[in-house]
Protein backbone atom coordinates (compact mmCIF):
# COMPACT_ATOMS: atom_id res chain seq x y z
CA UNK A 1 0.00 0.00 0.00
CA UNK A 2 1.39 3.38 -0.87
CA UNK A 3 0.24 6.93 -0.16
CA UNK A 4 -2.24 8.29 -2.66
CA UNK A 5 0.10 10.91 -4.04
CA UNK A 6 3.07 8.69 -4.58
CA UNK A 7 3.45 9.44 -8.25
CA UNK A 8 5.98 12.23 -7.64
CA UNK A 9 8.63 11.56 -5.01
CA UNK A 10 7.35 12.43 -1.51
CA UNK A 11 8.26 15.58 0.41
CA UNK A 12 9.42 13.58 3.43
CA UNK A 13 10.68 10.06 3.14
CA UNK A 14 11.76 8.02 6.17
CA UNK A 15 13.29 4.63 5.48
CA UNK A 16 13.96 1.92 8.06
CA UNK A 17 14.60 4.44 10.83
CA UNK A 18 16.16 3.10 14.00
CA UNK A 19 16.69 5.29 17.06
CA UNK A 20 18.53 4.27 20.22
CA UNK A 21 18.54 6.11 23.58
CA UNK A 22 21.57 5.96 25.88
CA UNK A 23 23.27 3.41 23.58
CA UNK A 24 20.93 0.67 24.78
CA UNK A 25 17.22 1.47 24.56
CA UNK A 26 15.90 1.04 21.03
CA UNK A 27 12.78 3.18 20.85
CA UNK A 28 12.17 3.04 17.09
CA UNK A 29 13.10 0.00 15.02
CA UNK A 30 12.73 0.14 11.29
CA UNK A 31 10.03 2.75 10.81
CA UNK A 32 9.34 3.83 7.23
CA UNK A 33 6.90 6.53 6.31
CA UNK A 34 6.16 9.14 3.68
CA UNK A 35 4.49 12.52 3.55
CA UNK A 36 3.59 13.99 0.18
CA UNK A 37 3.43 17.68 -0.57
CA UNK A 38 0.22 19.36 0.69
CA UNK A 39 -0.80 16.16 2.50
CA UNK A 40 -1.82 15.61 6.13
CA UNK A 41 -0.54 12.31 7.47
CA UNK A 42 -1.50 10.92 10.88
CA UNK A 43 0.64 8.73 13.09
CA UNK A 44 -1.17 7.05 15.97
CA UNK A 45 -0.13 4.63 18.67
CA UNK A 46 -0.27 3.99 22.39
CA UNK A 47 2.09 5.31 25.09
CA UNK A 48 5.71 4.55 24.41
CA UNK A 49 5.10 3.42 20.83
CA UNK A 50 7.92 5.65 19.59
CA UNK A 51 5.88 8.45 18.01
CA UNK A 52 7.67 11.30 19.76
CA UNK A 53 11.02 9.65 19.12
CA UNK A 54 10.26 9.41 15.40
CA UNK A 55 9.31 13.10 15.18
CA UNK A 56 12.31 14.12 17.24
CA UNK A 57 14.61 12.12 14.97
CA UNK A 58 13.18 13.86 11.91
CA UNK A 59 13.51 17.31 13.51
CA UNK A 60 17.03 16.68 14.81
CA UNK A 61 18.80 16.03 18.11
CA UNK A 62 21.18 18.34 19.96
CA UNK A 63 24.73 17.00 20.47
CA UNK A 64 24.07 17.09 24.22
CA UNK A 65 21.26 14.54 23.96
CA UNK A 66 22.20 10.93 24.54
CA UNK A 67 20.28 9.52 21.60
CA UNK A 68 21.28 8.53 18.11
CA UNK A 69 19.88 7.48 14.76
CA UNK A 70 21.59 4.12 14.35
CA UNK A 71 20.09 3.09 11.05
CA UNK A 72 17.93 4.21 8.17
CA UNK A 73 17.57 7.38 6.19
CA UNK A 74 15.48 10.53 6.38
CA UNK A 75 15.17 12.69 3.32
CA UNK A 76 13.30 15.91 2.81
CA UNK A 77 12.94 17.49 -0.60
CA UNK A 78 15.29 14.70 -1.79
CA UNK A 79 18.05 15.86 0.58
CA UNK A 80 19.25 13.81 3.56
CA UNK A 81 18.31 15.20 6.99
CA UNK A 82 19.68 12.63 9.41
CA UNK A 83 22.61 13.91 11.48
CA UNK A 84 21.86 17.58 10.93
CA UNK A 85 21.28 19.95 13.84
CA UNK A 86 17.75 21.10 14.73
CA UNK A 87 18.31 24.71 13.67
CA UNK A 88 19.55 23.55 10.29
CA UNK A 89 16.60 21.21 9.79
CA UNK A 90 14.06 23.85 10.81
CA UNK A 91 15.69 26.35 8.46
CA UNK A 92 15.18 23.82 5.68
CA UNK A 93 11.46 23.91 6.41
CA UNK A 94 10.80 20.95 8.70
CA UNK A 95 9.36 22.51 11.85
CA UNK A 96 8.27 20.63 14.96
CA UNK A 97 5.57 21.58 17.46
CA UNK A 98 6.95 19.53 20.37
CA UNK A 99 4.93 17.45 22.79
CA UNK A 100 6.35 19.16 25.88
CA UNK A 101 8.14 22.46 26.50
CA UNK A 102 6.89 23.96 23.28
CA UNK A 103 7.10 27.59 24.44
CA UNK A 104 9.60 29.89 26.09
CA UNK A 105 7.64 30.11 29.34
CA UNK A 106 9.40 33.18 30.70
CA UNK A 107 8.88 35.20 27.53
CA UNK A 108 5.62 36.95 26.71
CA UNK A 109 3.23 35.81 23.99
CA UNK A 110 4.49 38.63 21.80
CA UNK A 111 8.14 37.74 22.40
CA UNK A 112 7.50 34.08 21.65
CA UNK A 113 5.76 34.92 18.43
CA UNK A 114 8.44 37.43 17.51
CA UNK A 115 11.21 35.02 18.40
CA UNK A 116 12.46 35.03 14.85
CA UNK A 117 10.19 37.46 13.08
CA UNK A 118 12.07 39.38 10.45
CA UNK A 119 10.52 42.26 8.54
CA UNK A 120 9.62 39.84 5.78
CA UNK A 121 7.82 37.54 8.20
CA UNK A 122 5.50 40.16 9.71
CA UNK A 123 2.76 39.15 7.30
CA UNK A 124 2.88 35.59 8.58
CA UNK A 125 2.63 36.85 12.13
CA UNK A 126 -0.49 38.79 11.20
CA UNK A 127 -1.90 35.63 9.68
CA UNK A 128 -1.24 33.78 12.94
CA UNK A 129 -3.41 36.31 14.74
CA UNK A 130 -6.11 35.71 12.11
CA UNK A 131 -6.02 31.97 12.69
CA UNK A 132 -5.83 32.33 16.48
CA UNK A 133 -7.57 35.58 17.45
CA UNK A 134 -7.35 34.63 21.12
CA UNK A 135 -3.57 35.15 21.03
CA UNK A 136 -4.09 38.73 19.93
CA UNK A 137 -5.87 39.49 23.20
CA UNK A 138 -2.96 38.22 25.29
CA UNK A 139 0.14 39.57 23.63
CA UNK A 140 1.79 40.89 26.80
CA UNK A 141 1.02 37.86 28.97
CA UNK A 142 3.81 35.54 30.07
CA UNK A 143 3.56 32.40 27.95
CA UNK A 144 3.93 30.08 30.93
CA UNK A 145 0.65 31.39 32.33
CA UNK A 146 -1.48 30.67 29.26
CA UNK A 147 -4.15 27.98 29.30
CA UNK A 148 -3.33 24.65 27.69
CA UNK A 149 -5.26 25.48 24.52
CA UNK A 150 -3.69 28.90 24.19
CA UNK A 151 -0.24 27.40 24.69
CA UNK A 152 -0.88 24.98 21.86
CA UNK A 153 -2.12 27.79 19.62
CA UNK A 154 0.93 29.91 20.38
CA UNK A 155 3.22 26.95 19.74
CA UNK A 156 1.64 26.37 16.35
CA UNK A 157 1.80 30.10 15.63
CA UNK A 158 5.51 30.20 16.50
CA UNK A 159 6.12 27.30 14.17
CA UNK A 160 4.25 28.95 11.32
CA UNK A 161 6.47 32.02 11.67
CA UNK A 162 9.42 29.72 10.84
CA UNK A 163 7.98 29.39 7.31
CA UNK A 164 7.61 25.60 7.39
CA UNK A 165 7.21 23.42 4.33
CA UNK A 166 6.33 20.50 6.58
CA UNK A 167 4.83 20.86 10.05
CA UNK A 168 5.37 18.06 12.56
CA UNK A 169 2.79 18.19 15.36
CA UNK A 170 3.34 16.04 18.45
CA UNK A 171 0.25 15.13 20.42
CA UNK A 172 -1.58 18.40 20.24
CA UNK A 173 -4.46 16.93 22.27
CA UNK A 174 -2.27 16.38 25.34
CA UNK A 175 -4.07 17.84 28.34
CA UNK A 176 -6.71 19.58 26.24
CA UNK A 177 -10.48 19.30 26.43
CA UNK A 178 -11.83 17.29 23.46
CA UNK A 179 -13.65 20.34 22.13
CA UNK A 180 -10.44 22.40 22.12
CA UNK A 181 -8.58 19.57 20.39
CA UNK A 182 -11.32 19.54 17.80
CA UNK A 183 -11.10 23.30 17.32
CA UNK A 184 -7.33 23.33 16.85
CA UNK A 185 -7.40 20.30 14.54
CA UNK A 186 -9.95 22.17 12.46
CA UNK A 187 -7.67 25.20 12.26
CA UNK A 188 -4.75 22.99 11.21
CA UNK A 189 -6.93 21.54 8.47
CA UNK A 190 -7.79 25.07 7.35
CA UNK A 191 -4.14 26.06 7.28
CA UNK A 192 -3.37 22.97 5.25
CA UNK A 193 -6.06 23.82 2.70
CA UNK A 194 -5.24 27.52 2.46
CA UNK A 195 -1.44 27.38 2.48
CA UNK A 196 -0.98 23.87 1.14
CA UNK A 197 1.25 23.17 4.13
CA UNK A 198 2.06 19.46 4.55
CA UNK A 199 1.68 18.05 8.06
CA UNK A 200 2.62 14.94 10.00
CA UNK A 201 0.32 14.75 13.01
CA UNK A 202 1.09 12.43 15.91
CA UNK A 203 -1.83 11.57 18.18
CA UNK A 204 -3.05 9.25 20.88
CA UNK A 205 -6.49 10.62 20.12
CA UNK A 206 -6.75 8.51 16.99
CA UNK A 207 -10.25 9.62 16.05
CA UNK A 208 -9.29 13.30 15.99
CA UNK A 209 -6.17 12.69 13.90
CA UNK A 210 -7.70 10.26 11.39
CA UNK A 211 -10.54 12.70 10.75
CA UNK A 212 -8.29 15.46 9.40
CA UNK A 213 -5.59 13.31 7.79
CA UNK A 214 -5.72 11.51 4.48
CA UNK A 215 -3.22 8.78 5.25
CA UNK A 216 -2.31 7.13 8.52
CA UNK A 217 0.31 4.98 10.21
CA UNK A 218 -0.15 2.97 13.40
CA UNK A 219 2.95 2.57 15.54
CA UNK A 220 3.51 -0.01 18.22
CA UNK A 221 6.66 -1.01 20.01
CA UNK A 222 8.71 1.16 17.68
CA UNK A 223 7.32 -0.46 14.52
CA UNK A 224 4.68 0.43 11.98
CA UNK A 225 1.95 -2.18 12.44
CA UNK A 226 -0.72 -0.75 10.13
CA UNK A 227 -0.81 1.85 7.43
CA UNK A 228 -3.35 3.00 4.89
CA UNK A 229 -5.72 5.74 3.80
CA UNK A 230 -7.54 7.09 6.85
CA UNK A 231 -10.98 6.08 5.61
CA UNK A 232 -9.73 2.51 5.38
CA UNK A 233 -8.01 2.61 8.78
CA UNK A 234 -11.17 3.89 10.44
CA UNK A 235 -13.05 0.87 9.11
CA UNK A 236 -10.37 -1.59 10.15
CA UNK A 237 -11.70 -3.96 12.80
CA UNK A 238 -8.67 -3.94 15.09
CA UNK A 239 -8.08 -0.24 14.87
CA UNK A 240 -11.72 0.41 15.59
CA UNK A 241 -11.48 -1.78 18.61
CA UNK A 242 -8.15 -0.76 20.08
CA UNK A 243 -7.75 2.84 19.01
CA UNK A 244 -11.19 4.22 18.35
CA UNK A 245 -12.76 3.06 21.59
CA UNK A 246 -14.07 -0.39 20.65
CA UNK A 247 -16.89 -1.63 18.43
CA UNK A 248 -20.29 -1.34 20.05
CA UNK A 249 -21.47 -4.11 22.32
CA UNK A 250 -18.25 -6.13 22.08
CA UNK A 251 -15.90 -6.41 25.02
CA UNK A 252 -12.23 -7.16 24.63
CA UNK A 253 -11.13 -10.52 25.87
CA UNK A 254 -7.72 -11.99 26.36
CA UNK A 255 -8.33 -14.12 23.29
CA UNK A 256 -9.00 -11.02 21.19
CA UNK A 257 -5.83 -9.47 22.40
CA UNK A 258 -3.84 -12.53 21.46
CA UNK A 259 -5.40 -12.65 18.06
CA UNK A 260 -4.66 -9.00 17.68
CA UNK A 261 -1.05 -9.55 18.64
CA UNK A 262 -0.72 -12.25 16.01
CA UNK A 263 -2.13 -10.05 13.25
CA UNK A 264 0.08 -7.25 14.37
CA UNK A 265 3.14 -9.39 13.91
CA UNK A 266 2.02 -10.28 10.44
CA UNK A 267 1.60 -6.63 9.53
CA UNK A 268 4.84 -5.49 11.13
CA UNK B 1 28.13 61.90 49.90
CA UNK B 2 31.76 61.03 49.63
CA UNK B 3 30.95 57.61 51.05
CA UNK B 4 28.19 57.16 48.51
CA UNK B 5 30.52 57.98 45.62
CA UNK B 6 33.10 55.52 46.87
CA UNK B 7 30.54 52.77 47.20
CA UNK B 8 29.06 53.52 43.77
CA UNK B 9 32.47 53.38 42.14
CA UNK B 10 33.45 50.12 43.79
CA UNK B 11 29.95 48.75 43.24
CA UNK B 12 30.07 49.60 39.55
CA UNK B 13 33.20 47.49 39.11
CA UNK B 14 31.67 44.60 41.05
CA UNK B 15 28.45 44.88 39.06
CA UNK B 16 30.33 44.74 35.76
CA UNK B 17 32.19 41.66 36.93
CA UNK B 18 28.99 40.05 38.16
CA UNK B 19 27.24 40.80 34.84
CA UNK B 20 29.81 38.76 32.93
CA UNK B 21 29.39 35.82 35.28
CA UNK B 22 25.60 36.08 35.06
CA UNK B 23 25.56 36.21 31.25
CA UNK B 24 27.60 33.03 30.92
CA UNK B 25 25.59 31.34 33.63
CA UNK B 26 22.28 32.28 32.04
CA UNK B 27 23.34 31.02 28.65
CA UNK B 28 25.02 27.79 29.69
CA UNK B 29 24.56 27.14 33.45
CA UNK B 30 28.32 27.31 33.79
CA UNK B 31 29.80 29.18 36.74
CA UNK B 32 32.91 30.85 35.41
CA UNK B 33 35.65 30.79 38.04
CA UNK B 34 38.14 32.45 35.70
CA UNK B 35 36.33 35.76 35.58
CA UNK B 36 38.74 37.69 37.79
CA UNK B 37 41.68 36.36 35.78
CA UNK B 38 39.98 37.38 32.55
CA UNK B 39 39.45 40.86 33.97
CA UNK B 40 43.07 41.33 34.99
CA UNK B 41 44.49 39.84 31.79
CA UNK B 42 42.20 42.22 29.93
CA UNK B 43 43.56 45.11 31.92
CA UNK B 44 47.13 44.04 31.13
CA UNK B 45 46.22 43.82 27.46
CA UNK B 46 44.84 47.33 27.64
CA UNK B 47 48.05 48.47 29.31
CA UNK B 48 50.18 46.88 26.58
CA UNK B 49 47.95 48.24 23.83
CA UNK B 50 48.46 51.66 25.40
CA UNK B 51 52.24 51.19 25.27
CA UNK B 52 52.10 50.16 21.62
CA UNK B 53 50.10 53.24 20.68
CA UNK B 54 52.41 55.29 22.95
CA UNK B 55 49.38 56.60 24.74
CA UNK B 56 48.69 58.67 21.66
CA UNK B 57 45.30 57.35 20.77
CA UNK B 58 43.06 56.34 23.64
CA UNK B 59 40.28 55.51 21.19
CA UNK B 60 42.48 53.08 19.28
CA UNK B 61 43.58 51.43 22.52
CA UNK B 62 40.00 51.06 23.68
CA UNK B 63 38.79 49.64 20.36
CA UNK B 64 41.72 47.24 20.07
CA UNK B 65 41.21 45.97 23.61
CA UNK B 66 37.48 45.59 23.09
CA UNK B 67 38.00 43.60 19.90
CA UNK B 68 40.71 41.41 21.43
CA UNK B 69 38.62 40.66 24.51
CA UNK B 70 35.49 39.79 22.53
CA UNK B 71 37.49 37.54 20.20
CA UNK B 72 39.16 35.93 23.17
CA UNK B 73 35.71 35.18 24.57
CA UNK B 74 34.70 33.50 21.33
CA UNK B 75 37.98 31.56 21.34
CA UNK B 76 37.36 30.30 24.87
CA UNK B 77 33.95 29.06 23.82
CA UNK B 78 35.12 27.43 20.62
CA UNK B 79 38.28 25.89 22.01
CA UNK B 80 37.08 24.81 25.45
CA UNK B 81 33.43 25.15 26.29
CA UNK B 82 31.84 23.87 23.09
CA UNK B 83 33.57 20.55 23.58
CA UNK B 84 31.92 20.13 26.97
CA UNK B 85 28.43 19.92 25.55
CA UNK B 86 26.54 17.14 27.25
CA UNK B 87 28.94 17.00 30.20
CA UNK B 88 27.71 17.86 33.69
CA UNK B 89 28.12 21.56 34.39
CA UNK B 90 30.59 20.94 37.20
CA UNK B 91 33.02 19.58 34.61
CA UNK B 92 32.79 22.90 32.80
CA UNK B 93 33.28 24.73 36.10
CA UNK B 94 36.46 22.70 36.67
CA UNK B 95 37.64 23.68 33.21
CA UNK B 96 37.16 27.36 34.08
CA UNK B 97 39.30 26.82 37.18
CA UNK B 98 41.97 25.37 34.93
CA UNK B 99 41.59 28.36 32.64
CA UNK B 100 42.05 30.67 35.63
CA UNK B 101 45.36 29.03 36.49
CA UNK B 102 46.58 29.25 32.90
CA UNK B 103 45.63 32.92 32.68
CA UNK B 104 47.44 33.68 35.90
CA UNK B 105 50.50 31.94 34.51
CA UNK B 106 50.14 34.03 31.37
CA UNK B 107 50.39 37.20 33.42
CA UNK B 108 53.66 35.91 34.85
CA UNK B 109 55.01 34.89 31.44
CA UNK B 110 53.93 37.84 29.32
CA UNK B 111 54.05 40.66 31.83
CA UNK B 112 56.63 39.23 34.28
CA UNK B 113 54.13 39.81 37.11
CA UNK B 114 54.94 43.48 36.75
CA UNK B 115 52.94 45.75 38.94
CA UNK B 116 51.50 48.30 36.59
CA UNK B 117 48.90 51.02 36.72
CA UNK B 118 46.66 52.30 33.99
CA UNK B 119 46.74 56.05 33.54
CA UNK B 120 43.43 57.32 32.40
CA UNK B 121 43.36 61.10 32.74
CA UNK B 122 42.87 61.54 36.42
CA UNK B 123 41.60 64.95 37.26
CA UNK B 124 39.95 66.11 40.41
CA UNK B 125 36.51 67.30 39.48
CA UNK B 126 35.28 68.09 42.94
CA UNK B 127 36.74 68.14 46.42
CA UNK B 128 34.48 67.15 49.24
CA UNK B 129 34.62 69.30 52.36
CA UNK B 130 35.66 66.22 54.31
CA UNK B 131 38.78 65.86 52.16
CA UNK B 132 37.75 63.23 49.64
CA UNK B 133 37.80 63.88 45.92
CA UNK B 134 35.61 63.07 42.98
CA UNK B 135 37.93 62.28 40.08
CA UNK B 136 37.34 61.85 36.38
CA UNK B 137 38.11 58.15 36.80
CA UNK B 138 35.20 57.88 39.23
CA UNK B 139 32.88 59.46 36.72
CA UNK B 140 34.19 57.26 33.90
CA UNK B 141 33.71 54.14 36.03
CA UNK B 142 30.14 54.93 36.97
CA UNK B 143 29.39 56.12 33.44
CA UNK B 144 30.75 52.95 31.83
CA UNK B 145 28.69 50.85 34.19
CA UNK B 146 25.49 52.75 33.42
CA UNK B 147 26.05 52.66 29.66
CA UNK B 148 26.95 48.97 29.71
CA UNK B 149 23.89 47.94 31.70
CA UNK B 150 21.55 50.19 29.75
CA UNK B 151 22.83 48.72 26.49
CA UNK B 152 22.52 45.22 27.85
CA UNK B 153 18.95 45.68 29.08
CA UNK B 154 17.94 47.31 25.79
CA UNK B 155 19.55 44.46 23.88
CA UNK B 156 17.69 41.79 25.83
CA UNK B 157 14.35 43.62 25.77
CA UNK B 158 14.16 45.11 22.35
CA UNK B 159 16.20 43.19 19.82
CA UNK B 160 15.48 39.93 18.07
CA UNK B 161 18.90 38.56 18.96
CA UNK B 162 18.23 39.53 22.59
CA UNK B 163 14.96 37.59 22.57
CA UNK B 164 16.71 34.64 21.00
CA UNK B 165 19.39 34.84 23.68
CA UNK B 166 16.80 34.73 26.45
CA UNK B 167 14.93 31.94 24.71
CA UNK B 168 18.07 29.87 24.18
CA UNK B 169 19.00 30.43 27.84
CA UNK B 170 15.65 29.04 28.93
CA UNK B 171 15.32 26.19 26.46
CA UNK B 172 18.20 25.57 24.04
CA UNK B 173 16.47 22.69 22.28
CA UNK B 174 13.37 24.71 21.48
CA UNK B 175 15.49 27.66 20.36
CA UNK B 176 17.31 25.32 18.02
CA UNK B 177 14.00 23.94 16.73
CA UNK B 178 13.02 27.55 16.07
CA UNK B 179 15.95 28.09 13.69
CA UNK B 180 18.39 29.64 16.17
CA UNK B 181 21.99 28.44 16.11
CA UNK B 182 22.62 27.98 19.81
CA UNK B 183 26.39 27.81 19.25
CA UNK B 184 26.36 31.40 18.03
CA UNK B 185 24.36 32.51 21.06
CA UNK B 186 26.84 30.86 23.41
CA UNK B 187 29.81 32.37 21.58
CA UNK B 188 28.13 35.74 21.89
CA UNK B 189 27.63 35.19 25.61
CA UNK B 190 31.33 34.47 26.11
CA UNK B 191 32.35 37.42 23.96
CA UNK B 192 30.17 39.75 26.03
CA UNK B 193 31.38 38.23 29.28
CA UNK B 194 35.08 38.61 28.49
CA UNK B 195 34.47 42.11 27.14
CA UNK B 196 32.72 43.18 30.34
CA UNK B 197 35.40 41.51 32.45
CA UNK B 198 38.05 43.46 30.58
CA UNK B 199 36.14 46.68 31.07
CA UNK B 200 35.93 45.99 34.79
CA UNK B 201 39.62 45.11 34.88
CA UNK B 202 40.65 48.30 33.13
CA UNK B 203 38.52 50.41 35.46
CA UNK B 204 39.98 48.57 38.42
CA UNK B 205 43.51 49.06 37.08
CA UNK B 206 42.98 52.77 36.68
CA UNK B 207 42.55 53.19 40.42
CA UNK B 208 44.77 50.47 41.86
CA UNK B 209 47.95 48.78 40.72
CA UNK B 210 47.59 45.58 38.67
CA UNK B 211 49.41 42.43 39.72
CA UNK B 212 48.70 38.70 39.54
CA UNK B 213 47.12 39.06 43.00
CA UNK B 214 44.52 41.45 41.61
CA UNK B 215 42.70 38.48 40.12
CA UNK B 216 41.08 38.13 43.53
CA UNK B 217 38.49 40.67 42.35
CA UNK B 218 36.87 37.73 40.57
CA UNK B 219 35.66 36.57 43.96
CA UNK B 220 34.00 39.90 44.65
CA UNK B 221 32.30 39.61 41.29
CA UNK B 222 31.21 36.05 41.95
CA UNK B 223 29.89 37.05 45.36
CA UNK B 224 27.99 39.96 43.84
CA UNK B 225 26.50 37.62 41.24
CA UNK B 226 25.50 35.08 43.88
CA UNK B 227 24.02 37.72 46.18
CA UNK B 228 21.89 39.09 43.37
CA UNK B 229 21.05 35.71 41.88
CA UNK B 230 23.24 33.93 39.35
CA UNK B 231 20.67 34.21 36.60
CA UNK B 232 19.63 37.81 37.12
CA UNK B 233 21.25 40.86 35.57
CA UNK B 234 19.28 43.14 37.83
CA UNK B 235 20.66 41.10 40.69
CA UNK B 236 24.20 41.72 39.41
CA UNK B 237 23.76 45.47 39.89
CA UNK B 238 22.17 45.19 43.32
CA UNK B 239 24.61 42.49 44.40
CA UNK B 240 27.59 44.56 43.22
CA UNK B 241 26.42 47.56 45.21
CA UNK B 242 25.69 45.52 48.34
CA UNK B 243 29.06 43.81 48.33
CA UNK B 244 30.78 47.15 47.71
CA UNK B 245 28.88 48.81 50.53
CA UNK B 246 29.68 46.00 52.96
CA UNK B 247 33.35 45.95 51.98
CA UNK B 248 33.72 49.69 52.16
CA UNK B 249 31.87 50.18 55.42
CA UNK B 250 33.90 47.45 57.08
CA UNK B 251 37.11 49.12 55.97
CA UNK B 252 35.92 52.50 57.17
CA UNK B 253 34.23 51.62 60.41
CA UNK B 254 35.96 48.50 61.64
CA UNK B 255 39.31 47.62 60.17
CA UNK B 256 40.71 47.92 56.63
CA UNK B 257 42.46 44.58 57.05
CA UNK B 258 39.13 42.92 57.60
CA UNK B 259 37.56 44.25 54.43
CA UNK B 260 39.39 41.69 52.29
CA UNK B 261 37.47 38.94 54.01
CA UNK B 262 34.08 40.58 53.67
CA UNK B 263 33.19 39.16 50.22
CA UNK B 264 33.93 35.67 51.49
CA UNK B 265 31.82 36.20 54.59
CA UNK B 266 28.93 37.43 52.46
CA UNK B 267 29.42 34.55 50.06
CA UNK B 268 29.10 32.01 52.86
CA UNK B 269 26.13 33.78 54.40
CA UNK B 270 24.25 33.92 51.12
CA UNK B 271 24.97 30.30 50.28
CA UNK B 272 23.45 29.25 53.57
CA UNK B 273 20.58 31.69 53.82
CA UNK B 274 19.36 32.12 50.27
CA UNK B 275 21.49 30.16 47.77
CA UNK B 276 19.56 31.42 44.76
CA UNK B 277 20.22 35.07 45.59
CA UNK B 278 17.91 38.04 45.77
CA UNK B 279 16.49 38.01 42.26
CA UNK B 280 17.43 34.49 41.22
CA UNK B 281 14.97 31.69 40.67
CA UNK B 282 15.16 28.84 43.20
CA UNK B 283 14.56 26.11 40.58
CA UNK B 284 17.69 27.20 38.77
CA UNK B 285 19.79 25.71 41.51
CA UNK B 286 18.74 22.17 40.72
CA UNK B 287 20.74 22.46 37.57
CA UNK B 288 23.94 23.54 39.27
N1 LIG C 1 15.12 10.48 26.77
C1 LIG C 1 14.87 9.16 26.77
N2 LIG C 1 15.77 8.32 27.30
C2 LIG C 1 15.54 6.98 27.29
N3 LIG C 1 14.45 6.41 26.78
C3 LIG C 1 13.51 7.19 26.25
C4 LIG C 1 13.67 8.62 26.23
N4 LIG C 1 12.59 9.14 25.62
C5 LIG C 1 11.79 8.11 25.31
N5 LIG C 1 12.34 6.94 25.69
C6 LIG C 1 11.76 5.60 25.47
O1 LIG C 1 11.49 5.43 24.11
C7 LIG C 1 10.26 4.75 23.93
C8 LIG C 1 9.38 5.55 22.99
O2 LIG C 1 9.05 6.77 23.60
P1 LIG C 1 8.26 7.92 22.84
O3 LIG C 1 8.28 9.10 23.72
O4 LIG C 1 8.80 8.06 21.48
O5 LIG C 1 6.79 7.31 22.78
P2 LIG C 1 5.44 8.01 22.33
O6 LIG C 1 4.87 7.14 21.28
O7 LIG C 1 5.65 9.42 21.97
O8 LIG C 1 4.57 7.90 23.65
P3 LIG C 1 3.50 8.92 24.24
O9 LIG C 1 2.23 8.66 23.51
O10 LIG C 1 3.39 8.54 25.68
O11 LIG C 1 4.02 10.31 24.05
C9 LIG C 1 9.66 4.57 25.30
O12 LIG C 1 9.88 3.23 25.69
C10 LIG C 1 10.44 5.51 26.18
O13 LIG C 1 10.58 4.95 27.46
MG1 LIG D 1 4.96 11.17 22.67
Amino acid sequence: MSPPMARSSPLLEVRQLEVVYNHVATAVQGVSLEVADRQIVAMIGTNGAGKTTTLRAISGFLPAEDVAITDGTISFDKRPLAGRLPHDISRRGVVLVPERSKLFDTLTVQENLHFNVTRRRREIRDKVFDYFPRLGERTSQTAGLLSGGEKQMLAIGMSLVCEPKLLLVDELSLGLAPIVTEEIMGILQNINRQLGLAMLIVEQNAAAALRVASFGYVLEGGRVVFKGPCAQLMEHQDIKEFYLGGAEGKTRSYRDLRQYARKRRWWG
Amino acid sequence: MELLVSILVLGATHALLAAGIVIVYKASRIVNFAHGELAIVGAYVFYSAGLITHGQSLLLTVLATAAISALFGVAIYVALMRRLVGQPTFVAAMVTIGLAIILKAAIVVFWQSKSVGINLTRQTLYSFPSGGRLTSVDVITIGCCIVFFAALFAFFRHTRLGRQFRGAAENPLLASQRQVNVNLILALAWATAVFSATLAGVLFGSRSMLSPQSTIIGLSGLTAALVGGLDSLRGAVIGGMLVAAATYLTARLIDPALSEAVPFAILLTVMIWRPWGIYGTPEELNRV
